[in-house]
């Protein structure tokens, strides 16, 4: 094999490395991480570029962005792009809101701001075409978050009932 | 202290440090002037040198001197630009089309993938993403950086390893030449925004009108005229772009490409882009490595470069290699060839510049790209001088 090709190899290697690492740590999230159901208030934009998702707001978000404004949180000014932590309570099924400011919390959800709102990880749900009718009862998001980081993944969505969807 | 006095304290940084480090230390086979002095904008910015020492960092980089400093790097990096479009050989590339398509396409597209699968990569962690990006915008623009070649450099380079004017010389900048027209086109569609598409519409339809009449200006113009008119279109079409959304960068890239290279001098315009490298660009270096952030953390940043280089190189490689299967090139041809359209420096500093501008990546993505473009263009002289001096023969060897 000469040097070149040795190369190639060793390149394509490192970047599907990369992505295979990524995708295994979100993986880990999925599997082991703390389930958490978010309210979401669903809309059904189509999308030219994206295929056919559900574009998702949460409540807790909103929450977020109220306590930011009204300088509740530990950290009041975020910028664009910036990232900051939300210490969040669960109630007795696991519905996630904004802990109180001082109430104990062991959970923080990590977020993002994207143009002054908050970014919780997603903000849409994709699926297959033609079965957008499935997720018209969609009433909770399903998230897993990693305790230590923060990170969450959405993992499905929930019915009223929690039934998955 | 007054402003003018920072500013020229900035200035007199700007021109010392990287000339010193560059003839001291004898960089100029693995680092040419302009890659030392990139890595001194990196040094000097807010990650390294400001955070050692914040204090001298608030003294001379106020917001009023980094804003003249920026006045003076935009206007550098237009003109750079202008004659990179103008540099263009597209007549050439279509007398070649087949073997200029079938390279220069393989040369693009299989970089951009591996770049594109390092992007999604990097898309599932915080951090790289910009706050303006849809995911698809992040992709294409980090895969793009990846399958930049930068002409103007290349065009240094290969003067230096005296193959410009050879036959492989001439084939490289066919393909970078069109690679480069690739590139910009997609950038624009990338900043297309379709909140203003009636202004971006508007301003390419006027640009394409006028161009006609520009053209049959600059003929009838004699010689010493052309140079001025050049640089007032230049000024109009970059404020165009700019105000329909597009970057005024994609106007004067536009500026030079509709233009004709016949009609400068070669021997001027080959002087004012060494000027123009010395004396402005530094500032719009400096100006890029004061832009740097290492807020993701030092190590992640170094790794997402590592791994941006290796999809880069890799599917660089990769390409000009298929192209080289398709055309029955000779063997090593396609090594020498591939390292060569590898260089990436000024043009995707620009690039990716224009990215962060538009809040497509953040800062930290923006530095792990610039890492990769110092990296990439260091490998090329120490890469490519060797197999040239093993292969002689292959530098003579037209399509």
């Amino acid at each position: 094999m000469n040097a070149t090709r040795a190369l190639i190899l060793l390149g394509a290697a490192i970047v599907l490395g990369a992505i295979n690492v990524s995708i295994a740590g979100k993986e880990g999230v999925k599997r082991n991480g703390e389930v958490v159901y978010l309210d979401l208030a669903p809309r059904d934009p189509r999308s030219m570029m994206q295929g056919d998702y559900m574009a998702l707001r949460f409540r807790l978000a909103q929450e977020i962005e109220t306590s930011l404004r009204t300088g509740a949180a530990a950290k009041p000014v975020l910028g664009d792009g910036e990232t900051g932590f939300a210490d969040i309570a669960l109630d007795e099924k696991r519905v996630a809101s904004l802990a109180k400011p001082g109430a104990p919390s062991n959970l923080r959800m990590r977020f993002r701001m994207r143009k002054g709102a908050v970014w919780l990880g997603t903000n849409a749900f994709f699926f297959e075409e033609g079965t957008d009718g499935r997720y018209t009862s969609a009433r909770y998001g399903e998230f897993r978050i990693d305790g230590a980081s923060g990170e969450a993944v959405l993992v499905g969505l929930r019915d009223a009932k929690f039934a998955a969807l | 202290v007054s402003t003018t006095e920072l500013f020229l304290i900035a200035m007199a940084i700007i021109f010392t440090v990287p000339y010193l480090i560059w003839r001291i230390a004898k960089t100029d086979y693995w680092a040419p002037l302009v890659i030392v002095q990139i890595l001194t904008g990196i040094l000097l910015g807010p990650g390294v040198l400001g955070k050692a020492f914040p204090e001298y960092y608030a003294f001379v980089f106020t917001p009023a001197v980094v804003q003249a400093l920026n006045g003076i790097a935009w206007w550098a990096v237009m003109v750079f630009v202008w004659i990179a479009g103008l540099e263009l050989d597209l007549g050439k590339a279509w007398e070649h089309r087949r073997e200029t398509s079938i390279t220069a396409g393989l040369a693009l597209g299989t970089p951009l993938a591996l770049g594109a699968l390092a992007a999604a990569a990097l898309l599932m962690y915080d951090g790289w993403i910009g706050p303006k990006a849809h995911a698809w915008q992040f992709v294409i623009g980090v895969g793009m950086a990846c399958a930049v070649t930068a002409l103007p450099i290349l065009i240094l380079l290969m003067e230096k390893l005296e193959i410009l004017r050879q036959p492989m010389g001439q084939r490289l900048l066919r393909y970078a030449s069109l690679d480069d027209i690739a590139i910009w086109g997609v950038l624009a569609v990338l900043l297309m925004d379709w909140e203003r598409i009636g202004k971006q519409a508007g301003f390419l339809i006027v640009f394409t009108l006028v161009t006609f009449a520009f053209r049959q200006l600059m003929r009838w113009l004699p010689a010493k005229d052309r140079w001025h008119v050049g640089l007032i279109w230049l000024a109009a079409c970059a404020f165009g772009a700019d105000w329909s959304g597009l970057h005024f960068m994609v106007g004067a890239f536009l500026a030079g490409a509709v233009a004709d290279r016949q009609w400068f001098d070669e021997k001027q315009m080959d002087t004012l882009r060494h000027s123009v490298l010395l004396v402005v660009m530094p500032v719009y270096f400096l100006s890029t490595g004061l832009r740097t952030n290492w807020g993701v953390g030092g190590a992640a940043v170094f790794l997402a470069a590592f791994v941006l280089l290796a999809a880069s190189i890799a599917g660089k490689l990769l390409g000009v290699r298929l192209a080289g299967r398709v055309l029955g090139w000779k063997r090593g041809e396609a090594s020498i060839i591939g390292w060569l359209l590898q260089t990436k420096a000024l043009i995707m500093i620009v690039f990716v510049n224009i990215l962060l501008d538009k809040a497509l990546i953040t800062s930290e993505t923006f530095t792990a790209l610039l890492l990769m473009a110092v990296a990439s263009t260091m490998l090329t002289v120490p890469v490519v001088a060797p197999k040239l001096e093993k292969m002689k023969s292959v530098v003579m060897q037209e399509a």
